[in-house]
């Protein structure tokens, strides 16, 4: 059974549509930075934010993932019937801490407001009436690319027939005190591969995908042909700088897709900006590949979504490809002669089908690879 | 066909008076290993997989599946006081320990796994969830063995966290229990069939034969008649149990996952 994206939906700091959004990837982002209060002091930091969906309280948090999935359920025309043959994966590093981070900041009580992660997930499904499994994945930045991976896994064991995944990240002050205090946070862009990074521009979105068996006369296609997850225990923040592991998840993914080296047109790297990271899959990339095939990175246009960067890139590459285009990597100054890569700087044409890798390593040396087939009419 | 086995079942319970220190330091005493800068979390998930037979020659490439309901909250709760209430920020090893799959990478560590390694949460039955996705990619050859863990916290104060879980006439427990899948039949306690769907408790009760003890895992049923009551997947530990004090040969686990979606699993002693 072949199992692809068949609609997405998405909002960002690049836009709330897709239109928005393949417009605004052809324009150089806004970098101005914003103060954060961080302990007792302020500093100016970069970060990509939502600015139409400020997120204060449990209602604008159930709204925001309502509104998003709502409008997959309606660009995807499904019906009842299929909601209730529907899983709903979800995917996030903070769930929902921001609005448990505002409830506890006016509250006297020394209490979580909000405890155990399923409720966000049962309550979306009870309000839109999907019927299928609740799962959610809490897998720090891999978290919606392994949702990804099981919906994929899911569908081709017949466990379910169709599965919306949705994958968020949204502003709260404890995730970017976290990446403050670890000193990776960065007041200028996000460069990765690039001699002059400052470190990680943290971002937030959601972006929501239908997955199905897909059709050979589906016109424009984006298969999930398989994948690989590992966990690299050489260090809880970083994977083992060599490359190894990521170059052997990235092989397991391919072995486990029937997909050749040499087929891969382009990989959406993970390209955080940081260093660890950096190094680590430049250099992974470096003993799978005699020649590397260009490399795209996303996290300077909308910053690192953590647990939901697995979907919402993913999104983006959908609107970009079914438009014909594989967007350029804004922001790359200086090549790193340590790490040797540059990643793709003119916008890509295509015209033709192609092999995309995409790559996810987050913290807990967790490590998801999938590998996409896309194709049809342009 | 490929049949799965279950190659051991292990568990640590304790409540929230046991001191983390001795926790940890019975588990050091147990397995010879020095732990750093892990929390109360990540104990009580290593005491429980630490209490499985032979776990030291676990294949490397074992994947490992954890289900948990509430995650990390004890740290979480205090690096909000942190940040919120003390104006700092949090320190680095706090906040890194805090995120939920760090549990995944210190017993990957601790086993020296390097297999694929999921976390993931669910209303009702997380452990169901984690187990029907290691079967399912064991038989299809993603892997060959899994180990599958449900691991659960209780948060202080007790009485605010027992609203805020809504149970108040309960002793709750903490800790984690775990499962071996593979397909290896030597030495295997119980063979696992393949888990059923259903979409309603009546059709999946309908389905499982007679002579089976059956076990309901559903936030909203809260079946059991027991005092204690465990925090994540309660009847699926109680099912496991049962099986393992031998008080039962044949057990059927349903668990509510979805708003209209129940997995059944049957699992048959080999002993």
């Amino acid at each position: 059974m072949r199992v692809g994206i068949k609609e997405a939906v998405a909002v960002c700091s690049l836009g709330d549509n897709r239109k928005s959004i393949i417009q605004n990837i052809k324009k150089e982002p806004d970098i101005t930075p914003i103060v954060f209060p961080f302990g007792r002091e302020t500093r100016k930091r970069n970060y990509k934010r939502i600015l139409q969906n400020k997120i204060d309280n449990p209602e604008d948090f159930d709204a925001i993932l309502q509104k998003i999935t709502k409008q997959l359920i309606k660009k995807a025309k499904l019906t009842q019937d299929m909601l209730d043959e529907c899983a709903l994966i979800i995917g996030s590093t903070s769930m929902n801490i921001p609005c448990s981070e505002e409830i506890y900041k006016k509250s006297n009580e020394n209490m979580l407001p909000f405890i155990g992660y399923g409720k966000i997930g049962e309550t979306l499904a009870k309000n839109l009436n999907i019927g299928g499994e609740v799962t959610l994945f809490l897998t720090a930045c891999t978290s919606s690319a392994s949702a990804l991976l099981y919906a994929q896994r899911g569908l081709q064991s017949k466990r379910f027939k169709r599965a919306i995944v949705v994958g968020f990240e949204f502003y709260n002050l404890l995730t970017m005190s976290g990446f403050e205090t670890l000193g990776l946070l960065s007041d200028d862009i996000c460069r990765p591969f690039d001699k002059e990074r400052k470190g990680i521009v943290l971002g937030e979105g959601c972006a929501a995908m239908l997955i199905e068996e897909i059709g050979a006369n589906d016109g424009f296609f984006f298969e999930i042909c398989g994948g690989d997850n590992t966990c690299d225990i050489s260090s809880p923040t970083s994977h083992q700088i060599e490359g190894t592991l990521i170059a052997k998840t990235i092989e397991n993914a391919l072995k486990d897709a029937s997909i050749y080296k040499d087929e891969i047109t382009f990989i959406k790297a993970h390209a955080t900006g940081s260093y660890n990271n950096d190094l680590a899959e430049g250099n992974g990339l470096k003993l799978l590949f005699n020649n590397i095939p260009p490399i795209l990175a996303l996290k300077p246009y909308v910053g690192h979504t953590l647990g939901g960067c697995g979907t919402l890139e993913l999104a983006i590459l959908y609107f970009t490809l079914q438009e014909g285009f594989i967007p350029k990597t804004f922001g790359f100054k200086t090549k790193d002669e340590e790490i040797d890569i540059t990643p793709n700087l003119e916008e890509i044409k295509i015209q033709s089908q192609g092999v995309c890798l995409v790559n996810h390593f987050g913290f807990g040396g967790n490590g998801t690879v999938l590998v996409i087939r896309y194709g049809g009419i342009w | 066909m490929t049949t799965i086995y279950i190659e051991d079942f292990s568990y640590f319970l304790t409540d929230q008076n046991r001191p983390t220190k001795e926790i940890k330091k019975e588990l050091e005493l147990k397995n010879g290993k020095k732990y750093r800068r892990i929390n109360r979390y990540i104990i009580l998930a290593l005491a429980g997989v630490y209490n499985m037979n032979d776990i030291e020659n676990i294949e490397s490439n074992c994947a490992l599946h954890i289900g948990t309901r509430n995650g990390c909250i004890t740290e979480t709760i205090d690096m909000l006081d942190q940040v919120h209430n003390n104006s700092l920020l949090p320190m680095p090893f706090t906040f890194i320990a805090s995120s939920t799959n760090m549990v995944n990478y210190h017993i990957a560590q601790s086993l020296q796994l390097h297999g694929g390694n999921f976390t993931i949460s669910n209303r009702h039955s997380p452990f169901s969830i984690a187990l029907d996705g290691a079967y399912f990619d064991i038989k299809n050859k993603k892997n060959s063995s899994a180990l599958i863990g449900c691991i659960d916290e209780i948060a202080l104060p007790l009485d605010k966290f027992k609203e805020k879980i809504e149970i108040s006439n309960k002793k709750l427990q903490e800790g984690s229990f775990w499962v071996r899948l593979s397909t290896q039949k030597e030495n295997a306690k119980a063979i696992m069939q393949e888990p059923q769907r259903y979409k309603n408790i009546e059709d999946a009760l309908k389905h499982i034969e007679e002579n089976r003890s059956i076990y309901i895992d559903d936030e909203k049923i809260r079946s059991n008649d027991k005092d204690s009551y465990y925090l994540c997947s309660n009847s699926s530990l109680q099912a496991l149990q049962c099986l393992e004090k031998k008080e039962c040969k044949k057990i059927a686990i349903i668990s509510r996952i979805g708003e209209r979606e129940y997995l059944s699993f049957s699992i048959d002693s080999l002993r």
